[in-house]
C-alpha cells in the first residue's frame, strides 16, 4: 500500500510517499541533482543524527528513516521553538558554507526526537547560486522569529496564532502585536521595517533579480543570519506561575503520589512498550517512569508553561525519549491546511500503546462540560491499555472546579456507576486499586 | 513529511538589501520609488499684503 503523504505538494522537485510504513521521497531529475549536491557537500557526515538518515533508493528515490512521532510547531513550547529557531540558523549556516542553501525555513521541516530537534526535509537543500539573497527569510521572520518576539516581548502566546495560520503572522499583525516594543532587538529591522517594505515595493519590480544584479553575496546571508542568532539566543519566557506550574507541590499530589507511582510501575514493568500517551503530564513524573519501559512517551499538558519547564530539565537532565508537547485534550490540534489533510489530528498521528491519563478526567467533565460516555467513547476509539484515574464528583479538587457551575450543569453521567457500566462496555478491566474515593483502573481494550 | 516551498515576501528581500550596505539601499530605494534626499516643493509663504 503506497500513497503521497498528505502534507508534501509543494515542492515542485520532490514529493514523498508513504509506502507500506516506509518514508520515501520521489525526486525529480532537478531533485536529484540537489541530493547529489548535497551528498558530495559532506553537510550530510557532519550533520549526522540532526539530519533525518536517508539512503538512496531505486529510481529517483530516498528512502527515509520514519520519526517516531510527528508533531507541529503549535503544539511546542516556547524553549522547543527557539531551539528549533536556532537548529535552523545553525543549520543554515553551515549549508551556506558547504556551497548549499535552503529553499524554505519552516519549522514544520523540523521534528523533535524526544528532546532533540531533527531536520527531516532534505529536499529543501539545493545549490546556492551567486546573487541570490536569503530566500527563506521572510518565512523564517513568519514562523520562528515573529511568534518568539511576541511570547517574550509582549507575553502573547505563539500556538493558537501559529495553529490559527499555517504560513505563520504576518509582518503587520507582528508589528501591530509588538506595539511598544520598537527598541527591542530584533524589532525595529525585522518586522516594523519589513512591514514597511511590504507595503511600500513596487509590485513590478523583480527584487530578487535587482539584488541579484547589484551583487548580493552570501556573505550577507551569514551575517543576516548570525545577527538573528544572536537575537533569538538572548529571547527568554519565564513568568513565574501558570494555572498549573505549582501542582508538584500541592498537599493533596504529593500524599497521592506514592500510591500512584507503585500501581504504575506495577503495570509499566510487565513489557515494555513502543509509545506511551501521558495526557496532562504536568511535571512528566509519570512520563518519566514510563520512559524506563517505553521506546517514547509523549507528556502532553494544555499548560505551556509547565511543559517549558518539563522541556528544559529534560534538556539538562533527559531522559531522551520524552516529547513534551502542549496540548489541550478538551480543544485537541485538529487536521489542517490543504484539505484539512496537511496537517493531522493526534490520532492520525500514531496510535499509543498505553495511555496514562491521570488525574485528568474531571477536567474534562467538570471544567470541559464533556459528558463522560463521550470521553470514554474516544478513549475506546484508540484501541489502546490505559490507566485510567476516576475522580469523583465529591473530590475536593473536583468540587473546586465545578465551585461556579450549579449540579444540573454538570452532565448527569458524571458518576461511578455510569463509569463502570462504560469500562464494562468498552474494556477489560484488569486491576483496580481504590484510595481516598479516587479509583486507578487498568484496562486492556475489548 | 512536511515540506513548505515559499513564496518569498518581497519585504524580506528589501530588508535583506538594506543589510547589504549601499548596493543593496540603492536596491530598496530604487525598488520603492524613495530617494534619500527629496526636494522639498516650494510653498509661496503669504504675507500680510497678500490678504
Amino acid at each position: 500500500m503506497s500513497h503521497f503523504d498528505p502534507g508534501s505538494f509543494r515542492d515542485p522537485a520532490s514529493r514523498v510517499v508513504l509506502r507500506n510504513g516506509a518514508v520515501e521521497r520521489l525526486l525529480t531529475t532537478q531533485g536529484r541533482d540537489d541530493w547529489e549536491a548535497l551528498a558530495a557537500s559532506g553537510l550530510l557526515e557532519a550533520w549526522k543524527g540532526r539530519l533525518v538518515a536517508t539512503e538512496l533508493g531505486e529510481d529517483l528515490t530516498l528512502v527515509h528513516e520514519r520519526m517516531p512521532f510527528w508533531t507541529y510547531p503549535y503544539e511546542w513550547s516556547f524553549g522547543m521553538l527557539k531551539r528549533a529557531a536556532l537548529f535552523h540558523l545553525e543549520l543554515n549556516q553551515a549549508a551556506l558554507a558547504s556551497g548549499l542553501d535552503l529553499k524554505d525555513a519552516t519549522p514544520y521541516n523540523i521534528q523533535f526526537r524526544g528532546r532533540e530537534p531533527i531536520f527531516v526535509d532534505l529536499g529543501s537543500f539545493r545549490p546556492y547560486r551567486p546573487g541570490e539573497p536569503w530566500i527563506g527569510y521572510g518565512q523564517f521572520c513568519r514562523l520562528f522569529l515573529y511568534p518568539l518576539l511576541i511570547q517574550a516581548y509582549s507575553g502573547i502566546a505563539f500556538q493558537p496564532l501559529l495553529r490559527g495560520d499555517l504560513d505563520g503572522i504576518d509582518p503587520e499583525t507582528a508589528n501591530a502585536m509588538l506595539k511598544g516594543q520598537k527598541l527591542r532587538p530584533g524589532v525595529a529591522l525585522d518586522v516594523t521595517m519589513q512591514a514597511r517594505a511590504q507595503r511600500r515595493v513596487d509590485a513590478e519590480r523583480d527584487v530578487r533579480h535587482e539584488l541579484s544584479s547589484a551583487g548580493f553575496k552570501p556573505e550577507m546571508i551569514a551575517a543576516n543570519q548570525k545577527r538573528l542568532h544572536g537575537v533569538i539566543s538572548r529571547l527568554e519566557w519565564k513568568p513565574e506561575t501558570s494555572a498549573w506550574s505549582g501542582y508538584a507541590q500541592c498537599d493533596h499530589v504529593a500524599s497521592q503520589r506514592q500510591a500512584k507511582t507503585e500501581f504504575v510501575e506495577s503495570v509499566l514493568r510487565d513489557r515494555p512498550r513502543s509509545l506511551v500517551w501521558d495526557l496532562g503530564a504536568n511535571d512528566g513524573h509519570f512520563s518519566r517512569l514510563a520512559a524506563s519501559h517505553a521506546d517514547l512517551v509523549l507528556a502532553a499538558d494544555a499548560d505551556q508553561l509547565v511543559i517549558d519547564r518539563l522541556y528544559r530539565d529534560l534538556v539538562e537532565n533527559g531522559p531522551d525519549n520524552i516529547l513534551p508537547l502542549v496540548f489541550d485534550l478538551s480543544n485537541p490540534s485538529p487536521g489542517l491546511g490543504w484539505r484539512g489533510r496537511e496537517r493531522q489530528r493526534l490520532e492520525d498521528r500514531g496510535k499509543p500503546d498505553l495511555i496514562l491519563l491521570l488525574a485528568v478526567i474531571h477536567h474534562l467533565v467538570v471544567a470541559g462540560n464533556l459528558p463522560l460516555s463521550e470521553v470514554m467513547d474516544w478513549l475506546a476509539s484508540l484501541r489502546s491499555e490505559i490507566i485510567f484515574e476516576w475522580v469523583p464528583p465529591n473530590d475536593p479538587l473536583a468540587k473546586r472546579l465545578a465551585i461556579n457551575k450549579r449540579a444540573n450543569e454538570i452532565h448527569g453521567d458524571y458518576n461511578e456507576a455510569s463509569l463502570r457500566a462504560l469500562l464494562a462496555s468498552n474494556f477489560a478491566v484488569q486491576t483496580e486499586k481504590a484510595w481516598e474515593g479516587r479509583i486507578l483502573f487498568h484496562v486492556l481494550p475489548r | 513529511m512536511i515540506f513548505a516551498y515559499i513564496d518569498p515576501g518581497t519585504g524580506s528581500l528589501l530588508v535583506q538589501a538594506l543589510l547589504g550596505g549601499i548596493a543593496g539601499l540603492a536596491v530598496y530605494l530604487k525598488t520603492t520609488g524613495r530617494r534619500l534626499f527629496r526636494r522639498t516643493p516650494k510653498v509661496e509663504t503669504e504675507t500680510p499684503a497678500d490678504i
